[in-house]
């Protein structure tokens, strides 16, 4: 469904979906980290949904980037946008390093590689106390302030003037990667996804788009890390811990792997659940795991596949359901 | 050694089926709770540390009957998200159960106390999980290495087609094989509970460290277990000398440096 | 004793077999000939449960195959000799032995010593220490081992060189000289005629031709062997 669209449709898209979001969750603090966690999501498709590398150190990037954001703006007089972008280029940088050496090994020792840096980076935080607070976290983490020179000086207290920020963010991290992916560069990560090999053989460097989508996978996730610091003021340890790798799995899973969309119904689904769940039902994620094999059983695609077709019957139009099966 | 009964349960279900179970640390965590169950119903430890095994592999033979004999031609990504599902599930049915505080195991009377080899002493518990690991590990390498089931099981690991074309019932064999490697999880969880409790969380560090066991023996590998077991529990003790938070640190580089140098770990087959 | 009747069988989406029908009756050795990819093989698979999907008769002494599961289908003394041999590289050759042992079978392990004396001599060599032609003796003392009431047979002279050939040659005779039937595939064609008692031409998943081997050098035969086996 999304293939064919001019890049302006999906500009639209994510600018009316980050609009209305806030009106329709319970708060706005949920809409920030809705529109967080789907960005950390989209990274991980990136990789697994997209290029078929099932990444376990997830959380090592999200972690990372919500340490580099915080560091800055507790000891450096960075701006907003500074702090946002040298923490996105941390986070690519720290890809680039745990992809190269990953992407040596396939299949079970690829996840275990990853898996290890995951929890080394998780075992370096905590032991870096002097520096990230260890086990307490990093505490009282200011939202630096964007200065646009001559015109004007926003700070972000509040929750809605931050909400605008993540959404500004969120569209353009979004649209960028939307167009990554519609490039002829996100027909050869689908193409080494199906067959490595005859990729490979095609003469493609699958080890350098392995990297390259490492890269873009860690710079978003990394940056959706950031943005969860300044929101909460802080950065706790469990950031870069295995349960937020796992999280950010399951978002990605749920919603349905090789679709950006998809990404981002699975983070509106996960949190809104573990929200309305939280004091109803603390079991709830027995719920969760149920899902995860049925959707891994029974709908390869993830919940937007199902949406799309569903939404083709509707409205009787077959032509909707191909561009969703080619997407999916 | 329980890094070891861990490891050598999850090597044997990769070995034969080629199926990465995530799922391993819950079976552990479920093994100490049946046996705190059953120290509550019984009284005794010796009960529980006996029948557990046999409550986790009923357990392991219904989830390989339902669910699991269908993810062996599978990707081990969707192998590994499915047994997440799994892992989940039966963690927050032990949180329903068993509610969310962990549950204390005394260690039986006969075993408590130490034992002084000259001036070290050791805590008699610990002596006696080494004894019982050893003794498994024992009984394992008979069973696969001299027993027609072992020919069988190894068989099966390399040609599970030429197996049933000589008469064999494959599917057998390999629900045999997934609860056989459950059902040691289960004991390694039993054994264990009388140091750390019972506690719905504790196979998730339990679960990193048997995959770090078994990667560094090579997957598959029932010899690289014992000696993935063994190189992980000296280089515990070793920096627990001198860095004692880094533990965990030099366990996940070792790993990583092994699979770097040694794609299929020490014994592992291509 | 082993039929197929109008059978036909689908690999997900690719039809392998039309219409197939053969028959191998008591005692006798039946040769599939055909170019590579003409469905010989596929024929064995399908008859041992192989191939997922499968519709028409397949009946061996008038129970139906059709639907069973493989270990039944070899429990019932149908061993198949696939074309790679699939010996076991990391068991022995005594223990790739024991795996097909059945109680009160015909062969015991002194016999298969006694029929190939080279196997005696490397019983703790590796599987996959052999050479092809130890391989293929392997292969053949284990379906023995594994009591067989019909042997279907891949290729069993494919890489070997004539002198092991004429051995392997010699080793089927016996098993069908003991009264055994034989459904053997073979490129060779002077294997087959030496050995065989009837022939099946088949080409594209269809039989076309059969021959009695006492027919096998008629002017037609002559013409279908030219046009589907290249000879």
């Amino acid at each position: 469904m999304t293939r064919n669209f001019p890049l302006g449709f999906h500009i639209g898209a994510a600018t009316v979906f980050a609009f209305i979001l806030p009106f329709v969750v319970p708060s706005e603090v949920l809409a920030t980290e809705i529109l967080i966690f789907a960005l950390a999501a989209i990274g991980c498709n990136l990789l697994l949904g997209y290029t078929g590398l099932l990444s376990f150190g997830q959380a090592l990037f999200f972690g990372a980037g919500a340490y580099f954001a915080g560091l800055m703006s507790i000891h450096l007089p960075f701006g907003l946008f500074t702090v946002l972008l040298i923490s996105t280029i941390a986070g690519a940088a720290i890809a680039v390093i745990v992809g190269f050496f990953s992407i040596r090994r396939a299949g079970i020792y690829f996840v275990m590689l990853t898996l290890a840096f995951g929890q080394l980076g998780y075992y370096i935080a905590f032991l870096a106390e002097p520096l990230t607070g260890g086990e307490d976290g990093l505490l009282s983490v200011v939202r630096p302030s964007l200065t646009i020179p001559f015109i004007a000086k926003f700070d972000f207290a509040t929750n809605t003037s931050f909400y605008y920020v993540t959404a500004v963010t969120f569209v353009m991290a979004f649209t960028l990667l939307q167009r990554l992916v519609d490039s002829p560069l996100g027909s050869v990560l689908r193409a080494i996804k199906q067959n490595e090999a005859r990729a490979e053989a095609i003469g493609y460097q699958v080890r350098l788009y392995k990297i390259a989508v490492f890269a873009f996978s860690g710079a978003v996730t990394s940056l959706s890390g950031a943005l969860y610091a300044l929101m909460l003021n802080f950065a706790p340890l469990s950031n870069i811990d295995i349960e937020t790798s796992e999280v950010i799995l399951f978002m990605c899973v749920l919603g349905g792997l090789g679709s950006l969309y998809g990404s981002i119904l699975g983070a509106v689904i996960f949190l809104l659940a573990s929200d309305f769940f939280a004091e109803l039902w603390p079991r709830w994620m027995l719920l969760l795991g149920l899902m995860l094999v049925m959707i891994m059983l029974y709908m390869p695609g993830g919940l937007w596949k199902s949406v799309c077709s569903l939404f083709a019957r509707l409205s009787g139009t077959d032509d909707t359901v191909k561009k969703g099966g080619a997407n999916g | 050694m329980i890094y070891f009964l861990m490891g050598v349960g999850l090597t044997i279900i990769f070995g034969m089926m080629h199926f990465v179970n995530f799922a391993h640390g819950i079976y552990y965590a479920i093994g100490a709770y049946i046996c705190y169950q059953f120290i509550v119903w019984t009284g005794s430890f010796w009960i529980g540390l006996l029948l557990t095994p046999i409550v986790v592999g009923l357990l392991a033979y219904v989830i390989e009957r339902v669910l699991v004999r269908r993810l062996y031609k599978m990707d081990h990504a969707v192998q590994i998200l499915i047994t997440i599902g799994v892992m989940l599930i039966i963690r927050e049915g032990i949180l329903i159960v068993w509610g969310t505080v962990p549950k204390p195991v005394s260690i039986p009377p006969l075993l408590s106390g130490v034992v002084f080899f000259g001036e070290f002493a050791y805590p008699k518990y610990r002596l006696f999980i080494v004894a019982v690991a050893a003794f498994i590990a024992l009984a394992l390498w008979y069973l696969l290495d001299k027993t027609r089931f072992g020919i069988m099981v190894r068989a099966g690991s390399e040609n599970p087609k030429m197996v049933s074309l000589l008469g064999h019932d494959i599917d057998r064999l390999f629900a045999f094989t997934f609860v056989l490697g459950v059902a040691l999880a289960g004991v390694a969880g039993a054994l264990i509970s009388p140091i750390r409790g019972a506690d719905a969380f504790m196979g998730v560090e339990a679960l990193g460290i048997a995959f770090v066991v078994v990667v560094i023996g090579g997957m598959g590998s029932f010899t690289g277990a014992l000696i993935g077991g063994l190189i992980v529990g000296l280089v515990q003790s070793f920096t627990s000398g001198f860095w004692p938070q880094g533990t965990n640190v030099m366990i996940y580089s070792v790993m990583a440096l092994i699979i770097l140098l040694r794609p299929n770990g020490l014994f592992g087959r291509a | 004793m082993l039929r197929m009747e109008n059978v036909n069988a689908l690999y997900g989406k690719s039809h392998i077999l039309f219409d197939f029908s053969i028959r191998v009756d008591e005692g006798e050795l039946i040769t599939l000939l055909g170019r590579n990819g003409a469905g010989k093989s596929t024929t064995l698979s399908t008859i041992l449960g192989l191939v997922p999907n499968v519709d028409g008769v397949i009946e061996f002494n008038g129970a139906s195959l059709v639907g069973m599961p493989t270990h039944q289908i070899a429990g019932m003394g149908i061993c198949l000799i696939p074309e790679q041999r699939d010996i076991f590289q990391i068991l022995t050759v005594e223990e790739n032995l024991q795996l097909s042992i059945k109680k009160g079978g015909r062969w015991q392990m002194s016999d298969i010593y006694r029929l190939f004396p080279r196997l005696g001599e490397r019983k703790k060599n590796g599987g996959g220490q052999l050479s092809g032609g130890e391989q293929q003796m392997l292969a053949m003392a284990r379906a023995l081992l594994n009591d067989p009431k019909i042997l279907l047979c891949d290729e069993p002279s494919e890489g070997l060189a004539p002198v092991i050939v004429q051995e392997i040659v010699s080793t089927l005779k016996e098993i069908k000289d003991s009264g055994i039937p034989i459904l053997l595939v073979e490129q060779n064609l002077k294997v087959c005629e030496k050995l065989a008692d009837r022939h099946y031409i088949v080409e594209q998943g269809k039989v076309l031709h059969e021959f009695k081997s006492e027919d096998f050098f008629t002017r037609e035969a002559i013409a279908a062997k030219e046009k589907y086996l290249s000879v």
